[in-house]
Formats: structure tokens, C-alpha cells, sequence
């Protein structure tokens, strides 16, 4: 877990396409944001920095797959998982904020990595993602979501030692979302 | 924000690996070698940061994680951690953690395939590949080089298994090229049972459409798409069904599939909206 976490660290802050805009279904969003407790330590910024990096990695893939042929099902999971994390990503770049912390991970984190794996999703498997022909599509888009996925759900034990009761429940929440997302993605992928 | 040493240090880091390998699919003629052939090497107790398994067809813990294979407990959220010293021929890579990975009594489901078998592989993250192995019972049906390099975006590896018809598990194995560590996925097939595309799987199913009943509503609510009802997991909700969770009624903007997490709250309101 901790090397996985070590990836993970490599990924935060490496993100720096811009995110792409909300699935065309969705109507225009609620600027209502919830508050977080002031009290919180330095597991719940570095929880909340990685975890904005990792959703906007997952929103690069799921940005390419708005413009894609996929089937009616597929297209569905990505749009809400397209709108639920740019929900979260506003929500925790808020909570920062108002904590006076980066909402990017800094340099120290990213460089205890250099020895360390590479994560699911980088800029490689972006462009090739992108440049996957319309018949593999489905499957790649599938299968790289799946990982990024699972990964996500490997973040969330960071916030296990943290200590702000919002940054819990959230952590909690997408480790369940997550694992609930990559349960209807392999059922699709080896159905 | 980012700074110059950063960004530096960013494209050093990523320029170290070669940009754009594409999604060839690697084709392995058999290879049969009876008995392993592998070191048995030790752990140094450095755990890669490598995390993978194969997902189609479904591994053992893809099956967990797909719930399709109920109760298989923590691995079913992390299928990708099935990872042990290399040399190792259980499908629980002998960690008793996944135990259940190795136990037959679960009555593992066996996909139908044709003789000649595609297999994916999902990642967590890429560390550089020894190579992929595939075992029958002690026997290697088939070994694809890694050249020590990051997998692709997607991996597959097509192995012929005709000589191995009828009920098998193949054990799948991702040998971690700069670590003595590997990965272990146990795929249970019905070789040259079909295959077609056709095929149902025998245990997975898909989310069910099922709605909730509607409510008696008064007949001049014109909304067809309100569903009413309580909110539910793995239930299909469409832009302007309505449901009620923890006593407060939402409208859905925007469709999809239900589950666990994405409840209505503070923290879905992309999904639903107060009403």
C-alpha cells in the first residue's frame, strides 16, 4: 500500500492539463459547497492535494471519452463520473483554500517517488487513449478507468490518519464510489 | 502553483520513459516448459510499486470486485494487490491474506472460451516488466519478454491452450522487472467451450434496470420519468426522477447507473439536486 501510495505521489501534481468541461447532460451546477471543520492535520492536505490530481487525471480520461463512440451505458458511467468529480474537485480545492493550503501537492511529495513506480494514468496513456481507433476504444477507455479506479481507491487510506471529519466522510465515499465504479466497469469489460 | 525547479524535475521524470508506445496486442505461440523454470528469489522486503491483475476474461479477484463472486472480502477493493516474491504457483500468490483466492470451494465461475485466449491486464502502476508468464498446473503454456520496460496503456496477450481443453485455471503471472516481487491472477476457463461473444458469463451480471415502483403520485404530475420511491443502489435514474433518501427528496440531472458512494448528499449534487 505504501509503494502504491508512493505512485500515487508521483501522479500528484504532475497534472497539468486543464480540465475539461462538464458532459453536455448536465444542467448548470449548484454553487452550494459544503464547510469543512477547521481543525485538520497534515494527512488530510496531503489526502485532499493528491486525491484533486488523481480526479483530474480521471477527468482527462473520461474528457476524451465525451467525444467518442461508446455504447449507451458506457457513455452514461462516464458523464457521471465526468460530473461527480468535478463536483469533488471544486469541494476539496475549497476546503484547502479556506484551510490557507496549496491544492496541489508540493515538490517534496512528488520527488519521494523518483525510485518508485509509475502510476495508472500519465500523459502516455492519455495520448494513447486519444489516439486509440474507434473499435478498441471502449475497451482501452474501460480498462485504463478501471485501473485509475482501483488506485483511487487505494488513496483513500491516507486519510485514514487524518483527522478533519469532512475529509473522512469524503474519503470514505469515494472508496466506495470507486469500488462500486470499477465493479459495473469489469462486469462491461468481461461481461 | 508550480514552480521552475518543478517543472523540471517533472519533464526529467517523465522524459525517462518512452512517450506514445501504442496498444500493439502481443501474439505468444506456446511455449510449453514443464515444471518452473524460475529463481526463487527472496523478498528484501522493498514492496514494488507495481499493482496489476488481469480483468478480462475475469480473474479470481476481478470477479470479487466485480461482485460477482460474493463475501471474497478485502481483495474486492484491491483486486491489483495480489503481489508475492516471484516463483510463486498459488492463485493466492501464497499471501494468506487472499486466501480466498486459492480456496476451490468458492466455486470460482469458468468463462467459455475458444482455444485460443485474449487476456487483459489492468494496472495501478507501471513498473518496468521482467515479463508475463502463463501457467497451467506446473506447466508454462506461454512467457512474453517485457524488455524491462513500463507496460503499455493496455496490455494483452493471446495464448493458445489447445492442448489444455476443458475446465483449467490459468495462473497469470507479471514478473516485475527491477523488484523480486510479482503479480498473480487465476483465471478460470471452460477451454473450447466456446467463446463467442455471445456467451453469457455464468456469474457476473449486469446492474439490473430495475427501477423503484412509482408512488401514487396525484394525477396531474405530468413528470413520466419520476420514479419516486427511496433511492437505490445499482438503479438506473434518468434527468428528473425523483427520489427519497434520509427523509429529503432530490431530483436526478444527470443519468446513471446508482451505487454505493454516490448517494444523494452535499457531495452528489452533480448527480442530485434537492428538491
Amino acid at each position: 500500500m505504501l509503494a502504491a501510495t508512493a505512485a500515487l505521489m508521483l501522479a500528484a501534481g504532475c497534472s497539468t492539463e486543464p480540465r475539461k468541461a462538464a458532459p453536455v447532460e448536465a444542467v448548470p451546477a449548484a454553487d452550494t459547497v459544503p464547510a469543512a471543520d477547521a481543525e485538520h492535520n497534515s494527512a488530510d492536505v496531503m489526502f485532499l492535494q493528491m486525491m484533486i490530481t488523481h480526479d483530474d487525471q480521471g477527468l482527462e480520461l473520461t474528457g476524451l471519452a465525451a467525444d467518442r463512440t461508446v455504447s449507451e451505458e458506457v457513455r452514461l458511467l462516464a458523464a457521471a463520473i465526468d460530473a461527480t468529480q468535478h463536483e469533488e474537485v471544486k469541494i476539496m480545492e475549497s476546503w484547502l483554500t479556506g484551510w490557507k493550503e496549496a491544492t496541489e501537492a508540493s515538490l517534496d511529495m512528488s520527488a519521494h517517488t523518483s525510485h518508485g513506480g509509475l502510476p495508472a494514468t500519465g500523459p502516455e496513456q492519455i495520448e494513447a487513449l486519444r489516439n486509440t481507433s474507434d473499435a478498441d476504444f471502449e475497451t482501452t477507455f474501460l480498462t485504463l478507468l478501471t485501473g485509475h479506479q482501483n488506485s483511487a481507491v487505494e488513496l483513500t487510506n491516507l486519510a485514514r490518519d487524518g483527522v478533519n471529519p469532512q475529509t473522512k466522510d469524503l474519503a470514505e465515499r469515494i472508496k466506495q464510489s470507486r469500488a462500486d465504479q470499477v465493479a459495473q466497469m469489469l462486469r462491461m469489460i468481461g461481461g | 502553483m508550480i514552480t521552475p525547479i518543478y517543472k523540471t524535475f517533472k519533464v526529467r521524470l517523465w522524459s525517462r520513459f518512452v512517450a506514445s508506445r501504442g496498444m500493439r496486442k502481443v501474439f505468444v505461440y506456446p511455449l510449453v516448459i514443464a515444471g518452473t523454470a524460475a529463481a526463487g528469489l527472496v523478498a528484501t522486503g522493498t514492496a514494488a510499486s507495481a499493482h496489476g491483475y488481469v480483468s478480462a476474461p475475469p480473474s479470481r479477484q476481478a470477479l470479487c470486485a466485480a461482485r460477482a463472486v460474493p463475501d471474497c472480502g478485502p481483495i474486492q477493493f484491491e483486486p491489483q494487490s495480489v503481489e508475492a516474491p516471484k516463483g510463486q504457483r498459488g492463485c493466492d500468490g501464497g499471501v494468506a491474506q487472499w486466501s480466498v483466492l486459492s480456496d476451490n470451494s468458492r466455486d470460482w465461475p469458468a468463462r467459455s472460451v475458444g482455444s485460443s485466449v485474449e487476456f487483459t491486464w489492468v494496472f495501478t502502476a507501471r513498473h518496468r516488466t521482467a515479463n508475463w508468464e502463463y501457467f497451467v498446473g506446473n506447466t508454462r503454456v506461454a512467457t512474453v519478454d517485457g524488455g524491462n520496460q513500463q507496460p503499455e496503456a493496455v496490455v494483452t496477450h493471446r495464448v493458445d491452450l489447445s492442448r489444455f481443453p476443458g475446465r483449467q485455471t490459468v495462473l497469470a503471472v507479471w514478473n516485475i522487472g527491477d523488484t523480486p516481487m510479482a503479480f498473480y491472477s487465476c483465471v478460470d476457463l471452460n477451454v473450447g467451450g466456446g467463446g463467442n461473444p455471445g456467451n453469457p458469463p455464468p456469474a457476473a451480471t449486469t446492474a439490473p434496470p430495475t427501477k423503484a415502483p412509482p408512488t401514487t403520485k396525484a394525477p396531474t404530475t405530468k413528470a413520466p420519468t419520476t420514479s419516486g420511491g427511496t433511492w437505490k443502489t445499482n438503479t438506473s435514474y434518468k434527468i428528473g426522477d425523483e427520489v427519497t433518501f434520509d427523509g429529503k427528496r432530490y431530483t436526478c440531472r444527470q443519468s446513471h447507473t446508482s451505487l454505493s458512494g454516490w448517494e444523494p448528499s452535499i457531495f452528489t449534487l452533480a448527480l442530485w439536486l434537492p428538491v
